[in-house]
């Protein structure tokens, strides 16, 4: 049962009465409608200690902020009860299995299933405690474990207390290739040796964009 | 699987153990201390965490005071550098520091029931601790301590932490009391000790093909003398005694600090950080006298209060260390109904169709399960759900939070 599955977190007005002044104002965004129906529907059913939830739901505003000032993301569900996971679309060129012609492939999205648990506010977490790539499939990407479950390593270890817009933005910047561990030696990062290594000679393919995360902001937005 | 073992003299140790002698014979008549104080001293039960230069001599204290029961932790072995500040002797070099401690403890006090784990304390099992008393808190190994300080919060445990800071001559102990949202250790945590966490532990990647990433830490070790350390130990006890006697102010929520370059000893207040992010909620305990695999979790959220009217609404159950999945892949199928509890790292079974190992998809993962997510489910016994090594079952909801556990006997068949 899905606290607030089926909701089109796209769908209804994009009024932002409050101005945008860029990632680190998130908590100062007044969401949209859908957003904040998305939001108030899981909030329902947000579990565990008060502190918790309340960082849940601070969170999760973070998350809807950033889908409605950054045009390559959605947020598609959202569950609070315990974890915080939600499953996002970001727009972004993904590297997949090169063809038989040995020519990588590029997915222009990837749907991530992202995980952000209790415990990460006192521990600091292995990098790939996070974000799984639901879509596409057969990423080929150093730092993605091989099918079947795509796990992205964010690094060794992520910090006690990591907000969730840098875990979307680290996301984004490892997605893209802006940032990439290829050493298939270093067993703090590549989790998928044989793309590690078919990138080593072709590594001046990356980064596969230069555009940032806020580029293609939403008209009247930013 | 690193297990708690229980310390037992052979016939050749007990010929060397020190003949019993009644702790009465040397415990002085202390001023305003209850009549039973020697009961109550041996009634007492205490986990010792980290047994190094100072939870060593506080576990050797503690089994002097002939108390009811000693649980050591620590994963460590001695090394050539413990000759400097630990009671130990070259032949002890290279051996584990829980098994030497035990085996002295034991032959010191063999009525005193003494149980080792030799491993990290993260790996225990909550219920150990759920057992005693008290927790002495004795490493500088910051996951640790936010472990330990989560798992006492839980239980309503008091915790008394000690500690040195070689450089300045300071022997440090402070009593945390978990009581009506008190403070822990890591409320007192500066962003420099919280940089330090972040910088001294460390995972593998290469653990998400296998198993549970387990962490490792590399801080460095602490530089004192051993004479400082005894006395961090020695301040402990005191406390300790205190505490259980009731002797003169009360010692909870309490730092104690002795600093040697001016004898000044200080006595200080601790506070509750209200933005501590660790979990200051208390759990009440229940210990069941059969397998708690034998449960449904229907039956423990009645047991803890909730009405499966509401569909244990906002109830989540957490049993041992097992995850509930949803759905999991294997190489035939792009995704398909799992439904059950299992172990991380642990073989999930194979597919019928392709033989490849199935694999739980960590998205549809769920640790703690929410009752929402495995209502279909809820009226089945936990072991009928793939959750039969549970030895415990931690709930929580917002009418209280509970944790279940077999008894020890049952553990112990387990």
């Amino acid at each position: 049962m899905n606290s607030s599955a089926g909701i089109d977190a796209q769908a209804g007005p994009r009024t932002h009465p409050t101005p945008v002044r860029g990632l680190s104002a998130l908590a100062e965004v007044t969401l949209g409608a859908s957003g904040r129906k998305m939001l108030d529907s899981a909030g329902r059913t947000c579990g565990g200690p008060k502190a918790w939830q309340n960082r849940k739901l601070a969170e999760a505003h973070d998350l809807f902020a950033l889908a409605q000032i950054a045009s390559r993301f959605t947020v598609e569900f959202l569950d609070l009860r315990e974890s915080l996971r939600a499953i996002t679309t970001l727009q972004a060129p993904v590297p997949c299995v090169p063809d038989a012609g040995g020519n990588l492939r590029i997915a222009p999205r990837a749907r991530l299933g992202i995980r952000y648990p209790e415990e990460t506010l006192r521990l600091p977490l292995p990098g790939f405690s996070f974000v799984e790539i639901l879509e596409p499939k057969g990423v080929w990407h150093a730092n993605v474990s091989a099918e079947p479950v795509q796990m992205l390593c964010l690094g060794a270890q992520l910090p006690a207390g990591i907000q969730l817009k840098e875990i979307v933005l680290m996301t984004y910047g490892a997605l893209v290739m802006a940032t990439v561990m290829i050493d298939e030696l270093d067993p703090a990062g590549v989790l998928n040796p044989g793309a590690a290594r078919w990138w080593q000679p072709n590594i001046k393919m990356a980064p596969l964009t230069r555009e940032s995360f806020l580029d293609n902001p939403k008209p009247g937005e930013a | 699987m690193t297990t708690v073992k229980e310390i037992e003299l052979n016939s050749d140790s007990h010929s060397q153990a020190a003949t019993p002698v009644p702790l009465s014979a040397r415990l002085p008549d202390f001023i305003g201390a209850p009549r039973a104080a020697n009961e109550k001293l041996r009634s007492l039960k205490v986990v010792v965490v980290g047994c190094g230069a100072v939870g060593g001599p506080i576990a050797l204290g503690l089994s002097r005071l002939q108390i009811h029961t000693l649980w050591l932790v620590d994963k460590g072995k001695f090394k050539a550098e413990s000759m400097l500040t630990h009671s130990v002797f070259p032949e002890d070099i290279s051996g584990s520091k829980v098994s030497i401690l035990g085996r002295r403890a034991k032959h010191i006090s063999p009525d005193t029931g003494v149980f080792v784990f030799d491993g990290p304390v993260e790996s225990s099992d909550l219920p150990d601790m759920a057992e005693a008393d008290l927790t002495v808190l004795a490493t500088d190994n910051l996951l640790a301590e936010i472990e330990v300080g989560q798992r006492c919060l839980w239980l309503g445990l008091p915790l008394v932490q000690a500690a040195v800071h070689g450089e300045t001559l300071v022997a440090q102990v402070r009593f945390f009391a978990n009581r009506q949202n008190g403070p822990c250790p890591a409320c007192g945590y500066s962003q420099a000790e919280w940089k330090a966490l972040n910088r001294q532990t460390r995972y593998s990647c290469e653990a998400v093909n296998r198993e549970a990433a387990g962490a490792e830490t590399d801080g460095p070790p602490t530089v004192s003398v051993s004479f400082l350390c005894s006395m961090a130990a020695d301040l402990a006890l005191v406390q300790i005694l205190r505490h259980t006697l009731g002797l003169g102010s009360a010692v909870e929520n309490c730092m104690l600090q002795y600093c040697g370059f001016d004898h000044r000893t200080i006595v200080s207040a601790l506070k509750r950080n209200l933005n501590c992010p660790c979990d200051h909620t208390a759990y009440g305990q229940a210990a069941a006298l059969q397998p708690i695999a034998d449960f449904s979790l229907s039956e423990l959220a009645r047991m803890a209060g909730y009405d499966p009217g509401s569909g244990f609404n906002g109830v989540s159950f957490q049993p041992g260390r097992l995850s509930f999945c949803e759905s999991a892949v294997c190489r035939c199928t792009a995704m398909r109904p799992f439904r059950r509890f299992f172990e991380t790292g642990a073989r999930a079974g194979r597919c019928r169709s392709c033989g490849e190992n199935i694999v739980p998809l960590p998205f549809y993962t769920h640790n703690p399960v929410p009752a929402s997510v495995i209502a279909d489910r809820m009226e089945r016994p936990l072991r009928d759900l793939g959750a039969e090594s549970a030895g415990w079952v931690k709930l929580r909801g917002p009418q209280g939070n509970m944790l279940f556990y077999s008894h020890k006997t049952e553990r112990k068949k387990s």
